[in-house]
């Protein structure tokens, strides 16, 4: 008898493949079988096309991909039940995450605990039981291992974006460990995979674009927030207050000097000078609390240095709110004194001192829920309140030296 | 997701023939050293003169779950430019085989009993 060549054999392969056998085992069964078929009709005088032709039409349109159906399900006939609870409980881990992110936007409570339920439940019992599934079908030791990574990459990503929603430390690091096993081992696997099954077509492209484009774009948006330009044009608002504040300071302190070389008395303008200063001097104090509490590891010389000259270095941070509620030095502290500088203003002057602060925030850092805000808005509000005071400052010492002279 | 297919056989209906394929298997495999997968489809045909015609689409998912039962083992084998799978009882594929055998023959006595009964002995006791 004549066996086929290895030509005509791996065209059959690929051809049984190509009609859904995914199961390594199955398609040796498989391949074999149409061999021998084919090799009989071909002992009956006929040639290799119309065997072939023959053998593989008498199987019918999904004849074959019936057969792996069948073997698998009788393979996992004994775990239907695993299969039902990963259906049921994929779902209900999907639709506890849909939830929990449109609680989140409608800042309804509950959306937290919704977030973290949903993507435990995903990665720690859904992705783990797909695994199982996965293995007890039997799709083959190449298979398996892109199942394994791309379940890892996912568990990483899930966690990631979990921790990132959270404010949990590791967050960017899962994401990015997460993506890079996404991209550079799962993908090239899946590719390869699919590739030596010679199943390189729209069902198996398609996924691998848009895995890559969804990457990409959600790589561009976690960088778009860290944009260079936009960053530094916001830090160079900062550093225009602080040089204002700066130079506002100067200018109160000579006109005082050249005040009180003036000679005349002048006893309650030093005084409200004092609380003039006093409130400057809070107002740099919270500043630097606010910008150690996160990085209570720093020195204060590099702390003040970064407040100064490298603002970028801790402007994305967040600021512990809990330094601006204290009673002694705190925000409160710093309005009253505002209040009792407003009311010494109208007293020397006869004019209200119109210092107009953003209350709205303020109110905000005292009394919301959250512990932790954004350093550069806090300390951007504040410093700005400073800018204020110490300019209507300026306006009330000019006022006196007009009067001199 | 599973669907009763395939099981064509020209004489007799597919569900008479599903009770019994494990037991017309694992009797063949029984009979001698190993087989591959088209091997026992052409024994079949052969010994039922081709009033039974064991399909690939019966036969390999069951060979399939027999192995992952452990009543088969497989050995691969380079046959002609592929691999050849054969199969083989293993120890309590062996004492199975008996079993089923023995459990069939029974079954095949009583269905004896009951297709002669004839019409008066079924009235007589009633």
């Amino acid at each position: 008898m004549e066996y086929l060549t290895e030509k005509h054999i791996s065209e059959i392969t690929t051809l049984i493949r190509a009609k859904g056998v995914e199961m390594e085992e199955l398609l040796y069964d498989l391949v074999d079988h149409v061999c021998c078929m084919i090799e009989d009709k071909m002992e009956q005088g006929k040639n290799y096309a119309s065997a072939l032709d023959e053998t593989m039409s008498s199987f019918g349109n999904k004849g074959i991909r019936n057969i792996q159906e069948e073997t698998t399900y009788l393979l996992t006939k004994n775990i239907l039940v695993m299969r039902k609870t990963m259906h049921i409980i994929g779902i209900t881990s999907a639709i506890m995450l849909l939830l929990g992110s449109i609680f989140k936007i409608q800042h309804w409570p509950g959306a937290a605990v919704m977030y973290v339920l949903g993507a435990a439940t995903l990665c720690l019992v859904f992705m783990p039981l797909y695994l199982a599934v996965r293995v007890k079908e039997k799709v083959g030791r190449l298979n398996t291992w892109t199942n394994v990574i791309g379940v890892i990459s996912a568990i990483a990503l899930c966690f990631g974006i979990l921790f990132k929603i959270m404010h949990w430390p590791m967050a960017n690091i899962l994401m990015n460990v997460g993506g890079f096993i996404l991209i550079l081992i799962f993908l090239p696997l899946y590719i390869y995979n699919s590739y030596k099954n010679k199943q390189l077509k729209t069902s198996t492209i398609v996924p691998i674009i848009v895995s890559i484009a969804g990457f990409s774009l959600m790589f561009s948006l976690v960088k778009l927030r860290n944009s260079h330009n936009v960053t530094s044009a916001i830090l160079n608002i900062q550093y225009t207050i602080n040089s204002d504040v700066e130079a506002v300071n100067k200018t109160n302190q000579s006109l005082l000097v050249d005040l009180k070389q003036d000679s005349i008395s002048i006893d309650e303008v030093v005084k409200i000078d004092e609380i003039a200063k006093s409130i400057n001097e809070l107002i740099s104090n919270l500043n630097f609390d606010i910008a150690k509490s996160q990085h209570p590891k720093m020195s204060d010389e590099n702390i003040s240095q970064i407040l100064a000259t490298n603002y970028e270095a801790i402007s994305n941070d967040l600021g512990n709110l809990s330094v601006l509620r204290k009673e002694e030095k705190g925000v409160v502290e710093l309005i009253s004194l505002i209040e009792t500088y407003q009311k010494k203003y109208m007293q020397l002057t006869a004019v209200s001192a119109n210092v107009f602060y953003n209350k709205t925030n303020i109110d905000y850092y005292l009394n919301t829920k959250d512990a932790f805000f954004p350093l550069g808005i806090i300390i951007n509000d504040l410093s700005l309140m400073n800018l204020q005071i110490q300019k209507t400052h300026t306006a009330l010492l000019q006022n006196f030296k007009g009067r001199v002279s | 997701m599973h669907k009763n297919i395939m099981y064509i056989c020209p004489m007799y209906s597919k569900e008479l023939l599903k009770g019994t394929l494990k037991t017309i298997i694992l009797k063949l495999l029984s009979e001698s050293d190993r087989m591959y997968g088209y091997q026992i489809t052409q024994k079949v045909k052969e010994i039922t003169e081709g009033k039974i015609n064991l399909t690939e689409g019966a036969l390999y998912p069951a060979l399939h779950k027999l192995e992952a039962d452990g009543l088969l083992t497989t050995e691969k084998i380079e046959v002609g430019n592929r691999v050849r799978k054969y199969y083989t009882l293993t120890k309590t594929g062996n004492s199975s085989a008996k079993e089923k055998v023995e459990e069939l023959k029974e079954f095949m006595e009583t269905l004896k009993v009951i297709i002669n009964l004839t019409p008066q002995k079924l009235a007589w006791s009633i």
